[in-house]
């Protein structure tokens, strides 16, 4: 921290940066501020993986003092929902070792595959997965490729991927924008990898071509969507 | 300092980034015992403005 006699001394200061009044409080609101739980936490040695979860304490801590940070918690993403199709079927058909060893497989060539294509996995649902990516050219051929290796065990798959800004919640991801993706992924046919109107177009010159599907309802989401299937 | 040393005064000597004049703050947990000047102000650009596309979790 950079401490400063007055406010009027930190606005002269050069390297003042004009929109930031937010970072300006006097000494003692600040202790308050950083007697928040969050900053116990500063000496574990998981803190930088935790931090975003201690976000909030924080956050709370600035408001109180009229304060507020940025929204670095709202991000654009691209997100892809995996789903194995017929899974409660396929689970009752094979018996519950056999299920079990196949999702195994399943999950391994998932996780592999998103990570190869520079994704993060944000939680596996079951019989799915979640992922982000920046790059939807990237997600789109992850859920491309997963769709191949899943084929080689024996599973079908959908995928659906869309862009939009996401609210960043702690390891998870909230927002309009992940259940558009999720209802992407439920309306995709049996072996494709659908996407929105956004995603065709984020992804132009990209050499991936698509298939209209027309416009749907998506449970839940307003308005109608345009989706395609990707033909990778 | 509430958290880095608990239970023990806490002294800091500065001085302003504008002027070079001295700021002096003692401090014991969250409570402030001195402050001079009573208006020394802190400019902390956080962290958590810059976006997360960087940090880990969700590039």
């Amino acid at each position: 921290m950079n401490l400063f006699r007055s406010e009027e001394h930190v606005r002269r200061w050069p390297l003042y940066f004009q929109a930031a009044d937010d970072y300006v409080m006097p000494v003692a609101d600040w202790a308050e501020v950083f007697s928040v739980s969050m900053f116990r936490h500063r000496l574990d040695n998981d803190y930088l993986a935790r931090s975003p979860g201690y976000l909030e304490d924080y956050r709370q801590a600035l408001l109180a003092k009229g304060k507020a940070i940025p929204s670095p918690d709202r991000v654009l993403l691209t997100v892809m929902f995996t789903d194995i199709v017929d899974s409660t079927r396929q689970a009752a058909a094979l018996g519950d070792g056999a299920w079990r060893t196949l999702l195994e497989q399943h999950n391994d060539v998932t996780i592999t595959q998103i990570g190869h294509y520079g994704g993060t996995v944000v939680k596996g649902m079951g019989d799915g997965f979640m992922a982000t990516f920046t790059s939807p050219t990237r997600a789109i051929r992850a859920a491309a490729a997963i769709q191949r290796a899943a084929a080689d065990l024996g599973v079908q798959l959908r995928a659906g991927i869309h862009s939009g800004e996401c609210e960043v919640a702690g390891d998870d991801l909230a927002g309009i924008a992940v259940h558009i993706a999720n209802r992407v992924a439920a309306a995709a046919e049996v072996g494709t990898v659908f996407v929105t109107e956004p995603v065709r177009i984020a992804v132009t010159g990209s050499g991936i071509d698509f298939h209209d599907h027309g416009e749907y309802a998506l449970k839940g989401v307003p308005g109608s969507w345009q989706l395609h299937s990707a033909m990778i | 300092m509430r958290w880095l040393f608990p239970g023990q005064e806490v002294s800091i000597e500065s001085r302003c980034l504008d002027c070079g004049d001295s700021i002096r703050v003692r401090m014991r947990d969250e409570q402030i015992l001195e402050i001079t000047p009573e208006a020394a102000v802190g400019y902390m650009p956080s962290p958590f403005a810059r976006s997360r596309a960087g940090s880990g979790a969700f590039n």
